[in-house]
Order: structure tokens, then C-alpha cells, then sequence
């Protein structure tokens, strides 16, 4: 019978165990990196909403100034010209309601969110 | 484990050929893991960016819309290297905001360039005066 020798260190030394802890370390950074990113672009895109909105009121108050007013279509124009989507626009007593929106990207969509919206309003 | 077992393998360990392997695994390692770590941060601080200088543009825009004064104090509230462009045409002021955004504060030639815009319909009374 063949007796094969083994070295003490031959199971229990330690090569590799630090590669390895560091790279589940910069996996699991890497992961946490890419919802940072779509998290971090989901509130830039908020804030921009938020922005994009209350220019669109201002804008729509304005036209109350003019002779015939058509609030609504004034903010329609802004809001093409922010590069958003006009999804709601209320007049009343010299005060606008609007609410604008943008389509979202495949990954918010497989999320259930489809379109991202701010509201303002605005009047004289 | 008996105190002579112990101080068997602790003698056995002296002379393990891979004695300060891990250390110096560590020491090879650490770099990586920092640089990452460092990415990572400069990513937050792109974001961060990107919401101030939305803000920004935003506030100036809705400044000279209203006739008023753009905020002077901006500057302070914006990082280096911005570029503020107001253009005012057919009753609507256009401000577009950009900022380059580099590595390493500018040791590496690499970077990206932010840029935010809004658009505003000037008031009737201001829309009157810039034409």
C-alpha cells in the first residue's frame, strides 16, 4: 500500500482567503454602485420635474397678463420647450394647476414606475 | 485542545511556508478596494453636482423671467469650472449650465462635463422691455 504524505499546512494555510474576502467586497460595492446610480438618476430626474413644473406654472400665470389668456397652451409650450410632458393643466381664478411628467426608462418601468410627474401651481 | 497539542501547532505554523501571505495578500488587495471605494464617492459627488446646477439654472431662469436680478451669489453654490450661458429669444430665456468634472482633482486627464438647462417664458411686462 502507497502512503502518500501530506504537508500540515497543506489544508488549513490561509492563500487566497484575503482575494477572496476583497472580492466579495468589490462585488458587493459594484452592486451597490448600480442602484446608487439609477437612485441617484431617479432624484435628479425628480428635481428636474420639480423645476421643469414650476416653470411651466410661472409661465402659464403669465399669460394672464395678455388680452385672451390661454394659460394651458402657454404652459403646453413651455413645457416642450423643458423637454417635458404636459400632463395636467387646470385654470381657475387667475391661478393655474399644471402638472408635468416624463417616460421612464425599462429599468423604472419593470420597477411599476412608467412615468415620473411633479405638480405646481401658480397665479397672479 | 490540549496545551502540548496547541503549542505543537503553533511550532508547525512557524514553519508553514506561507507564513505573512495574507498580510501581504492584503497589502496587494487594499489599492483595489480603495480605488473602488474612491469611484464610488466620485460618483455621489457627480450627482450631488448635477442637483445644484439643475437648481441653479433653474433659479436664474426663473430670475430673469420675473424681471429680477439673477441670484449673484450662485458662484458660491456652484463647484469650479462652471460655465452659465443666458440666451433670451421669441420671449424665452434659455440658461444652460455646465461644469467638467475631473478625476482626482485634475491629476488625471479624464473627467466628464455635466450640464443642466431651463427654459422660462419671460413675464409680459419684461418680455416687452427685452424686446
Amino acid at each position: 500500500m502507497r502512503v502518500q504524505r501530506i504537508s500540515p499546512t497543506k489544508f488549513d494555510d490561509d492563500k487566497g482567503s484575503i482575494s477572496l474576502l476583497m472580492l466579495t467586497t468589490i462585488l458587493v460595492a459594484v452592486m451597490f454602485t448600480s442602484a446608487l446610480l439609477y437612485l441617484g438618476a431617479a432624484i435628479c430626474l425628480q428635481s428636474r420635474l420639480a423645476n421643469s413644473a414650476d416653470l411651466v406654472a410661472l409661465g402659464a400665470a403669465s399669460e394672464f397678463l395678455a388680452d385672451q389668456p390661454n394659460p394651458c397652451q402657454a404652459a403646453k409650450t413651455v413645457a416642450s420647450q423643458n423637454q417635458v410632458e404636459l400632463v395636467y393643466c387646470y385654470e381657475q381664478n387667475l391661478s393655474v394647476s399644471v402638472e408635468v411628467g416624463i417616460s421612464t426608462t425599462n429599468f423604472f418601468k419593470s420597477l411599476g414606475v412608467a412615468t415620473f410627474t411633479a405638480q405646481a401651481k401658480a397665479g397672479l | 485542545m490540549s496545551r502540548s497539542d496547541w503549542s505543537r501547532a503553533k511550532q508547525l505554523r512557524s514553519f508553514a511556508l506561507d507564513r505573512g501571505f495574507a498580510t501581504a495578500e492584503f497589502a496587494i488587495v487594499l489599492p483595489a478596494v480603495v480605488l473602488v471605494g474612491a469611484m464610488l464617492l466620485w460618483v455621489l459627488s457627480l450627482f450631488i453636482t448635477q442637483l445644484e446646477i439643475q437648481s441653479a439654472s433653474y433659479s436664474i431662469a426663473r430670475d430673469i423671467s420675473r424681471g429680477q436680478v439673477a441670484s449673484g451669489n450662485l458662484g458660491s453654490h456652484l463647484p469650479a469650472n462652471y460655465e452659465v450661458n443666458k440666451t433670451i429669444t421669441n420671449n424665452f430665456v434659455t440658461v444652460k449650465i455646465n461644469v467638467q468634472k475631473s478625476l482626482l482633482n485634475q491629476r488625471l486627464p479624464w473627467g466628464i462635463e455635466l450640464s443642466a438647462i431651463a427654459i422660462s417664458e419671460l413675464e409680459r411686462s419684461n418680455a416687452s422691455s427685452a424686446n
